[in-house]
């Protein structure tokens, strides 16, 4: 029966001079998801992605892929798998077309499709004209965009991607992500994403795993993350917030923290229940309410908090 | 076997569209082939024969070694090795159709040489016609050096190649990896001096079958050497400067 898991380890663990680079990973990731894997420099990310593809071995614990073992002579599986690592692995004195071409015959595509899908990808990411040019010669954005479509070529059912948009100008960076959705929305692709822009996370990751000195601190939603790392806050804008009102405000049980900006008033509760009670006791005081809306933390503030508790 | 020669065209489009490595590979079958053997005028029909086999010998050594070095070394530099470990290319179509590439453009060296080389000689003997007494009018060599040139040259290139491979998939440095090889390509004076001292200094057929054995046994150990010790780890997290 089929895994239902595009990537699963377990207890994954990688040594380097006595110090584990990756420390007793599970991740699980469902096929058609689109995973985020963030974290800081040397947090473990590049070793996990070398011993997924099986270029590294682990000392303990096993990489499932598509519902089979990785292990280094599985040539089979890494059919499926397309990949951009850190490095982007283009051959400078080859032109697109060539280094296309390449990687199409390892693939063992026949010459009219391998053809057929580089004009196509060539001509998606607006490189079409640039086809015979030299490598060498390109801007990293125009790389990374090569990169990509190399990945790509073949159509694998698992994409593993390191840093695929760094370096790119807003408009290819759009033309990345939203071929990433559709990949994964459209096409039931799996998308494993290395990055540290945690914007770019926040709008196309189905779920985030975040790793730190090699062990994973979590695996869920961003939605869900910001929900469990941040206590629910509303920000009010209202007239007549005098100190007595702000002091009524935050005497009642429910509320933790309030802070006043003008004429905003940004109220940290403990649940969002207390809301109600916030505002009436507001009205109450004699303010004349604007606007209640409540306030979200991004990916970023939950980031860097989960950082800062854990260093 | 598809697999390899993908690999070894791949070398062979790439390494090959640069134009300064094109004149680098002309520049040894230049120098080794029509420079080395103006050493030897005037010396008479025998020493040229085995001086003009010595340094086409050499101008395929040269070549095997810096393409090996290209072939290898500068993939891993460029970080595009580690993405070819990706694919489901085996360890051995790597290995072997970068070195089907490094003999193929060293045989051609070897080729281009010994055109210089005719080229040379003739061009002495109708300019200079004092300097080249004792040549054979159009330097055709007996049938022993074709010998030596079709049985020994390929393996010393093999050796050649295989050292190459070892050593530019693990040591850290270009210069390193050069030194290395030089020095290796230098021990092949020991089974050629081996087999001198047994059957003395003279081209003949013994000299060649002899030295093609000893060099076909270097050669498994090289090979052997070569791939017993290739770590697809050391080559992706020693990554050269």
């Amino acid at each position: 029966m089929d895994s239902p898991w595009a990537i699963q380890t377990n207890g994954l663990t990688r040594y380097f001079g006595g110090r584990p680079a990756v420390d007793s990973l599970s991740l699980h990731i469902p096929r058609g998801c689109i995973f985020g894997f963030l974290g800081p420099n040397g947090a473990g990310k590049t070793t996990t992605v070398r011993m997924l593809l099986g270029l590294l071995q682990p000392d303990s614990g096993w990489v499932e892929i598509l519902g089979q073992r990785m292990t280094p002579y599985a040539r089979d599986l890494r059919r499926q798998i397309g990949v951009v690592l850190d490095r982007d692995g283009l051959y400078d004195r080859l032109s697109a077309w060539d280094n296309l071409q390449y990687y199409g015959e390892i693939y063992h595509m026949a010459p009219g499709e391998r053809h057929r899908r580089s004009e196509e990808l060539l001509r998606q990411a607006g490189l079409w004209e640039r086809r015979q040019d030299l490598v060498g010669g390109w801007s990293r954005g125009m790389r990374q965009k090569l990169a990509l479509l190399r990945a790509l070529l073949s159509n694998p059912p698992l994409l593993i991607l390191d840093e695929p948009t760094s370096g790119l100008d807003p408009l290819s960076l759009k033309m990345v992500r939203d071929l990433i959705t559709s990949l994964a929305r459209t096409q039931q692709r799996t998308v494993l994403l290395c990055t540290h822009n945690l914007d770019e996370a926040e709008r196309i990751c189905d779920q985030v795993g975040v790793i730190r000195s090699g062990r994973l601190l979590l695996q869920e939603s961003p939605g869900a993350l910001r929900t469990r790392m941040s206590l629910p806050q509303v920000t009010i804008a209202a007239s007549r917030l005098t100190p007595p009102t702000i002091d009524a405000v935050t005497a009642l049980p429910g509320v933790r923290a309030v802070q006043q900006e003008g004429g905003h008033l940004t109220v940290t509760l403990a649940q969002p229940e207390v809301c109600e009670e916030v505002v009436a006791t507001l009205v109450a005081q004699g303010a004349g309410i604007r606007e209640v809306r409540e306030a979200t933390k991004s990916l970023e503030e939950v980031y860097l908090q989960l950082m800062q508790q854990e260093a | 076997m598809g697999d390899l020669w993908i690999v070894a065209r791949k070398e062979l489009r790439e390494q090959l569209r640069q134009g300064s490595d094109v004149l680098r590979y002309i520049g040894f079958a230049v120098i080794l082939g029509a420079f080395f053997p103006m050493t030897y005028l005037n010396q008479g029909y025998g020493t040229v024969v085995v001086g003009s086999v010595l340094w086409l010998g050499y101008a395929g050594i040269t070549t095997a070694s810096v393409a090996t070095l290209g072939a290898f070394f500068a993939e891993r530099q460029r970080g595009t090795l580690e993405t070819l470990f990706t694919t489901p290319l085996t360890d051995l179509s790597i290995f072997a159709g970068k070195m089907i590439f490094s003999l193929v453009v060293s045989l051609g060296s070897v080729l281009a040489a010994g055109v210089m080389q005719f080229v040379a000689v003739n061009a002495i003997k109708r300019l200079v016609p004092q300097l080249g007494v004792g040549m054979a009018d159009l330097i055709v060599l007996p049938p022993v050096a074709y010998l030596a040139l079709f049985l020994v040259l390929p393996t010393v290139l093999f050796y050649t190649v295989s050292v190459g491979t070892l050593v530019s998939l693990r040591v850290a440095s270009v210069r390193t990896a050069h030194l290395i090889n030089t020095l290796a390509t230098f021990l092949l004076a020991i089974p050629g001096a081996l087999v001198i001292l047994l059957l003395g200094p003279r081209l003949t057929m013994n000299f060649v079958l002899a030295l093609t054995a000893v060099m076909l046994n270097v050669d498994w150990l090289v090979l052997w050497l070569a791939l017993r010790y290739f770590s697809r780890e050391a080559a992706i997290l020693n990554i050269p400067e």
